[in-house]
């Protein structure tokens, strides 16, 4: 093999990946060539140089967001987890609103139908009182009429 | 007894998380977190401001899923391809296509030829000066170098795992990494030399 083709090896070599006769082959070669032994040591220097970065906090914002914080991520799966957990409660709480609901509407539509309820028991005593003369209510206003003082007359 | 987790591999804290031990999950999202989000922002190119929901959304999958792994590949695989899904999914529905992007002018079958000079002697720099100039080289190489060189020299997985999450084949990895640390040490010298 000549240099260039060494030189495609070298990376693989350097991490270790080639198989053994490869391997062979350019260990064999590396001591007699300057030139290919300078090519591994810059492949060297970019692999340690690689390993070494430290790119910007990548995560800054995990910090800064708290639903990226673990504990928030626990309490966010726990509250998935304690669904079925809840469900009693939120079905108690559903009813709880509809009795609610429903008596707020039942008061509501009693409010509206008051006054309308009472015209009608007004019409009704009144039907009644003329239906029924003896009635107490008629005997009532009689005995109240006989009991006034007479009116005076002008003569 | 107070359990040291740091101390622990990964499919140990995973197994300890499984079996209802929460700090084990803690201590596989403190580990795990930032290489992830980094993951995920290179993989998404230009989407990458989405790239915290994602990490957020491949850790709720490892929460989730965590009881139905079967230990066949290392933890590290798995997570990663879970991100790598992630990404292409995520991908589809914002471009409704089934690719991503490859935004590299480099060709996976060119091979590109590795500097055969002194290496450069970054180590004399001054510490913020070397960091300068490392950062951005390594900003400076397309995206899916970026990713595989993630996997391999900051994961330590093996040609076939990284084929494996990448969905490529292992000789893809393998000119991949070429290709990446040969334009890596090229872009180092050229800044090491900038005046």
């Amino acid at each position: 093999m000549n240099c260039r083709e060494i030189s495609l090896f070298l990376s693989a070599y350097l991490d270790g990946e080639l198989a053994g006769r490869e391997q062979a082959v350019v260990a064999a070669h590396l001591p007699a060539c300057a030139a290919c032994r300078r090519r591994l040591e810059n492949l060297k220097l970019a692999q340690s140089a690689f390993a070494a970065y430290e790119p910007a906090p990548a995560s800054a914002g995990f910090e800064r967001k708290p639903r990226s914080t673990s504990s928030h991520m626990e309490r966010l799966l726990s509250f998935w987890r304690k669904i079925p957990e809840k469900r009693a409660l939120a079905l108690g709480l559903a009813g709880l609103l509809l009795v609610l609901q429903m008596s707020i509407n039942f008061n509501r539509e009693m409010k509206q139908s008051q006054p309308e309820r009472q015209n009608r028991n007004a019409a009704m005593v009144q039907d009644d009182a003329i239906r029924r003369p003896e009635s107490g209510y008629f005997r009532f206003s009689a005995a109240r009429d006989e009991m006034a003082p007479p009116e005076e007359s002008d003569f | 007894m107070r359990i040291d987790y740091t101390a622990l591999s990964d499919e140990e804290l995973l197994k300890r998380f499984i079996s209802g031990e929460k700090p084990a999950f803690e201590r596989l999202l403190e580990k795990y977190r930032e290489r992830v989000s980094q993951f995920i922002r290179w993989r998404l190119c230009e989407l990458d401001c989405h790239a915290e929901d994602l990490a957020q959304e491949v850790f709720m999958d490892v929460y989730l899923k965590a009881a139905g792994f079967r230990f066949e590949s290392s933890f590290r695989t798995w997570l990663y391809s879970v991100c790598a899904n992630k990404c292409l999914n995520f991908r589809r529905s914002h471009f409704n296509n089934a690719g991503r992007a490859e935004t590299s002018a480099v060709e996976e079958e060119e091979m590109l030829a590795i500097p055969d000079g002194e290496p450069c002697q970054l180590e004399a720099l001054e510490e913020a000066e070397r960091r300068e100039i490392v950062g951005a080289a390594v900003e400076a190489l397309p995206a899916h170098f970026k990713e595989t060189l993630l996997l391999r020299d900051w994961e330590n997985l093996s040609y076939n795992e990284i084929a494996q999450v990448l969905d490529i084949p292992a000789g893809t990895v393998r000119s991949r990494l070429h290709n990446a640390r040969a334009l890596l040490a090229l872009e180092l010298r050229r800044r090491y030399e900038l005046p």
